[in-house]
């Protein structure tokens, strides 16, 4: 698991580092606090050092402490393929850090049902009122009528990148405007010899939240997976077959590179930017990978895929965070002031900066901002919003969908039977 | 007559002893050459992990087979600061060596007992232990938790080294006891005679005999400790006192499209491992290159 | 054996051992077993269920696969490290020219971090770059080609040749550490009485170090029915759960499935079948008990 939208951010090594060495004695996420005027926070992130966003969100983080003498944050970076099972653990033991990153729909859920993080609602208005968040921001974090979480990104899965030379040498000067057209460019592109897309499969969540979480909602549209848990509608309904019969489609032509399930989302965009494909879909964190690593003459064109009647993006939001509800009202109060804090203009515009799309318009010099990410600001904006599959399905349902769109690909199941697998588990 | 007779003798040993000559020759031969395949086999990924060491990114996906196109330097220096090696180092020492010195001590003693003794409820001491090669870890993380939470050592180098040695008591005791207990029994008996105590047989005649064994132990729990990593993400929260493969996850995070990077940094980790090996293999083979004058 | 006259040294000398081993070791499984008979996510409060958890996982197909995948994991381990292992120290037992080289290359696999293993056997096996096939193609053997990691039947069979290879040095090194037990004496005089080197191993090396030979047999057993990093790292069980074995479906209905009661019920299951497995295995070999 551990799906890439699911990423961002982390502190800086040395100012951890720092702040740890200090904390070496002290119980982190203990009751006291109180003895010298100094509260003490922890807070937990998943980390991904290296990445310009991350370093983004940890600069601002790791100002905190110059200015605030009455609180001390504790950071504390996991990476981020691990940091669920060690906040998982922590849970389970009833220990969990102050304030935490958490990640929206069926994974917050089980956390705000056990009654561990703590309501956010009666600060909910800052942001509001600033405009750094829409009402609708809060939708994922909000359960039975209270908010739990702030984010500040939001988080499109879907995107396709093309090489534009490798296209029209294909002979098509501009993407496809209909599905027919894309089957054709599949097509043209095999004609020239070159793997049309490239996919890297191997950790299963590629077609479940880059592919099927976009393609399915074209078909089903937004409100399917709702519906899927009110016992509204089923896996088993023609619509959501349908989108799962456009991955058997590109399957059977070939599309893909054949090494796509042993072969990560990282060699998949290599194989991209290295030409042995014309395409690779993947979603917005792909672009600062893209734009970093790019030879100087590649062109790089973005699209979604052209599917359906309605124009939607799969999205999230995303770098969360929430606090626990079993500290002492102090600490709490001290953990608002944090998050106050830290999701500021400064952050929303930082995180801008670096190729994150946020849900307001932050002011930005935008004449710096690569041409890719400006174009992936306006698709954003363009399209209806569509849930990710992994952010709404319950983690083992996710994974069930994400075992059987392998064996589709192998073909070893066929969309039918993956639609009763998935009812299946559903019931 | 006689100088008949003996003539064709002589040369039908010459004959056998050149036939025997080429056949220990070819013979040899052989034996090289499967040692020369098996090297190659085993030592391929590690020459791969040093050779990409000192490629670029862009060099390494274009071309991840081949030489270096140009020889770097900056993926160690990176490594070494990133990964923050050196206290990870430090950490991984300490307490890869203290769990180490617990369990070979006290595996060695238990497996003394299990082995050379009659009791009561040995046999049951003995299965006890061994079941314990059985106990999937990762089943234990989240019990292993609030244990340590419940006995406040969390967050402590205690915290790591008491799960390393129950976890490598059993296979310690297991190799220990079976060495052991191959020794015939008159080995001590003079030793009793002259009225030493158990301790000191222990310590002054089975010990040494068991030196292969013991250095076979320790770096089985040396490279289980060493290794080790979902312990350390769990137990250990604290960034100053982390374990090398968390560095090393925490550095792979970092460099996620800069395999060279990483390769640098385990290339880093992979000397010391080697070097432990050797020291330890000495103790292994010693007897054999003391005794073997004729080779 | 002796017998010994004040039995309070023998607490002595076991009573560290055991309660290290108790409190860290057998006490963390208890409490996995009380799970094992839960309802738990992790977050919430945990809910008695019986049995419900072992049913679950007896219909399972998924636990089934992983089972029948963890026995091939079991054989190939079994039939290959031991052989290899116990002929390799065999061949180096002995002052050869670059003995010592070939001891350390030996045993390299063993001390090389699973990553790095991961990241070259998949590039090895890669369908469209790897070296397997490119070498296929090269000496006239592109028929067998495969899509080694990616196609569900060749998948498991792939990973077991780089289990079998990375655990070759672990078996090695103790065979070789057992061979400096057998006294030189007894070689000798085999030696004297013109034995060859066949007769030598067969007659008396092989009978000498026979309990190590069992002991390592039962640590493969064991140590295979836990096999979790590699095939972690490497394929995470796909595709398709094709490459699954116990502990890492374990693994992952635990912390990415969030099913602490279904997980604990995994766990204790790999011990049972794991003491099945040895119980047998000893019995069929008829250990001697020491």
């Amino acid at each position: 698991m551990g799906s890439r939208w699911k990423k961002p951010v982390a502190a800086s090594l040395a100012g951890a580092l720092a702040l740890g060495g200090l904390a070496a004695c002290g119980n982190e996420s203990g009751s006291g606090g109180g003895d010298d005027d100094v509260i003490t926070l922890s807070y937990w992130k998943s980390a991904d050092t290296g990445r310009p966003d991350f370093e983004a969100f940890m600069k601002i983080v790791n100002k905190f402490n110059d200015e605030h003498e009455d609180i001390q944050l504790d950071v504390n970076t996991t990476p981020n393929d691990d940091y669920r099972t060690r906040l998982n653990t922590r849970a389970a033991g009833g220990d969990l850090p102050d304030v935490f990153q958490v990640w929206p729909g069926a994974e917050l859920r089980p956390l705000v049902e056990a009654g561990a993080v703590e309501p956010i609602d009666d600060i909910e208005d800052h942001w509001l009122d600033s405009g750094l968040l829409e009402e609708g921001s809060f939708d994922e974090f909000t359960i039975e009528d209270n908010t739990y979480a702030v984010p500040v990104n939001s988080n499109p899965t879907h995107f396709i990148y093309y090489n534009k030379e490798m296209l029209s040498e294909a002979g098509h000067d501009s993407f496809p405007e209909d599905y027919e057209g894309f089957l054709q460019l599949i097509e043209d592109l095999k004609d020239e010899d070159v793997t049309p897309i490239s996919l890297g499969n191997s950790g299963g969540w590629v077609l479940q939240s880059v592919y099927i979480s976009t393609i399915a909602d074209r078909f089903t549209g937004p409100d399917f997976l709702e519906d899927v848990e009110n016992g509204d509608r089923k896996f088993t309904d023609p619509e959501f077959i349908q989108g799962l019969e456009v991955i058997e489609e590109l399957n059977n032509m070939e599309a893909f590179n054949t090494d796509l399930n042993t072969i990560d989302s990282m060699q998949m965009i290599d194989q991209f930017l290295q030409e042995e494909s014309a395409m690779v879909m993947d979603g917005n964190w792909a672009a600062t990978e893209i734009i970093e690593n790019k030879q100087e003459d590649q062109e790089i064109g973005l699209a979604t895929i052209p599917l359906g009647e309605r124009n939607s993006i799969s999205n999230t939001m995303g770098s969360a965070s929430a606090i626990n509800s079993d500290i002492s009202d102090e600490k709490k109060e001290a953990a608002k002031e944090f998050l106050k804090w830290l999701y500021n203009e400064e952050l929303f515009e930082e995180l801008q900066a670096v190729g994150r799309i946020v849900p307001t318009n932050v002011e930005n010099p935008n004449d710096e901002l690569d041409p890719l990410i400006k174009e992936m600001m306006e698709l954003t904006q363009e399209a209806e919003n569509a849930p990710v599959y992994d952010a709404t399905l319950t983690p083992s349902l996710n994974d069930e969908l994400e075992n059987q769109l392998q064996a589709l690909t192998l073909g070893e199941a066929t969309p039918e039977e993956i639609g009763e697998a998935l009812q299946k588990e559903v019931e | 007559m006689m100088g008949n007779k003996a003539e064709p003798r002589e040369a039908a040993t010459v004959d056998r002893d050149a036939v025997a000559k080429t056949k220990r020759k070819l013979r040899r031969t052989l034996v090289y050459i499967i040692l020369i395949l098996f090297t190659i086999v085993n030592a391929y990924p590690i020459f791969w992990m040093i050779m990409n060491a000192f490629k670029t990114s862009q060099d390494f996906s274009l071309n991840p087979f081949g030489l270096p196109a140009n020889w770097v330097f900056e993926n160690f220096q990176d490594a070494w600061v990133t990964a923050n090696i050196g206290t990870f180092f430090f950490n991984s020492v300490l307490v890869g060596a203290v769990a180490v010195l617990i369990s070979i001590f006290s595996g060695a003693l238990a497996a003394y007992f299990l082995s050379r003794f009659e009791f009561r409820g040995k046999k049951f001491i003995y299965g006890f232990l061994v079941i314990g090669l059985l106990i999937p870890i990762h089943a234990t993380l989240v019990p292993m938790y609030i244990l340590m939470q419940n006995l406040g050592i969390l967050n402590t180098y205690w915290a790591l080294i008491f799960p390393y040695v129950a976890f490598n008591l059993p296979i310690t005791v297991f190799l220990l006891t079976s060495f052991m207990s191959s020794f015939p029994k008159e080995m001590e008996e003079s030793a009793i005679m002259d009225g030493c105590g158990v301790f000191r047989i222990f310590w002054s005649i089975i010990l040494p005999m068991t030196r292969p064994a013991i250095a076979t132990a320790v770096i089985i729990n040396f490279i289980n400790n060493w290794n080790e990593f979902a312990f350390a993400l769990v137990l250990i929260s604290d960034e100053a006192l982390q374990t090398l493969p968390l560095g090393l996850a925490n550095f792979a995070g970092a460099y996620t499209t800069n395999y060279p990077a990483q390769m640098a940094g385990l290339t880093l980790v992979l000397v010391p491992t080697i070097i432990f090996y050797l020291l330890m293999e000495k103790q292994i083979v010693e007897g054999m290159t003391q005794g073997a004058v004729k080779g | 054996m002796h017998l010994l006259r004040s039995p309070w040294k023998i607490g002595l000398g076991l009573v560290l051992p055991l309660i290290i081993y108790m409190v860290f070791g057998i006490i963390p499984i208890f409490i996995s077993f009380y799970y094992s008979f839960m309802a738990w996510d992790g977050f919430s409060a945990m809910s008695f269920v019986g049995i419900e958890n072992y049913i679950t996982a007896f219909q399972d197909s998924t636990f089934w696969l992983s089972l029948r995948n963890n026995i091939l994991v079991v054989l190939a381990s079994v039939l290959g490290q031991i052989p290899i292992g116990l002929g390799l120290a065999l061949l180096l037992n002995r002052k050869i020219k670059g003995a010592k080289f070939f001891r350390t290359i030996g045993f390299l696999p063993v001390v090389i971090s699973t990553v790095v293993i991961s990241i070259t056997w998949r590039m090895i096996y890669n369908s469209e770059q790897g070296l397997l096939n490119n070498l296929l193609e090269t000496t006239g053997l592109g028929f067998l080609q495969q899509n080694w990691l990616g196609d569900p039947d060749s998948a498991i069979f792939a990973i077991l040749i780089t289990i079998v290879w990375q655990f070759v040095g672990l078996y090695f090194i103790i065979f070789l550490s057992a061979l400096q037990t057998i006294p030189k004496e007894l070689l000798e005089a085999a030696e004297l009485d013109g034995a060859g080197e066949w007769h030598k191993i067969v007659h008396i090396t092989l009978p000498s170090i026979r309990n190590v030979i069992l002991v390592a047999i039962v640590l493969c057993i064991s140590g295979s029915l836990k096999t979790f990093d590699l095939i972690y790292v490497m394929t995470q069980g796909g595709p398709a759960h094709s490459t699954e074995v116990m502990a890492t479906y374990m693994y992952s209905e635990t912390f990415e499935g969030l099913s602490y009661g279904y997980g604990s019920a995994l766990s204790i299951l790999i011990l049972v079948f794991s003491l099945i497995l040895i119980l047998i295995t000893t019995k069929v070999m008829g250990v001697k008990r020491t």
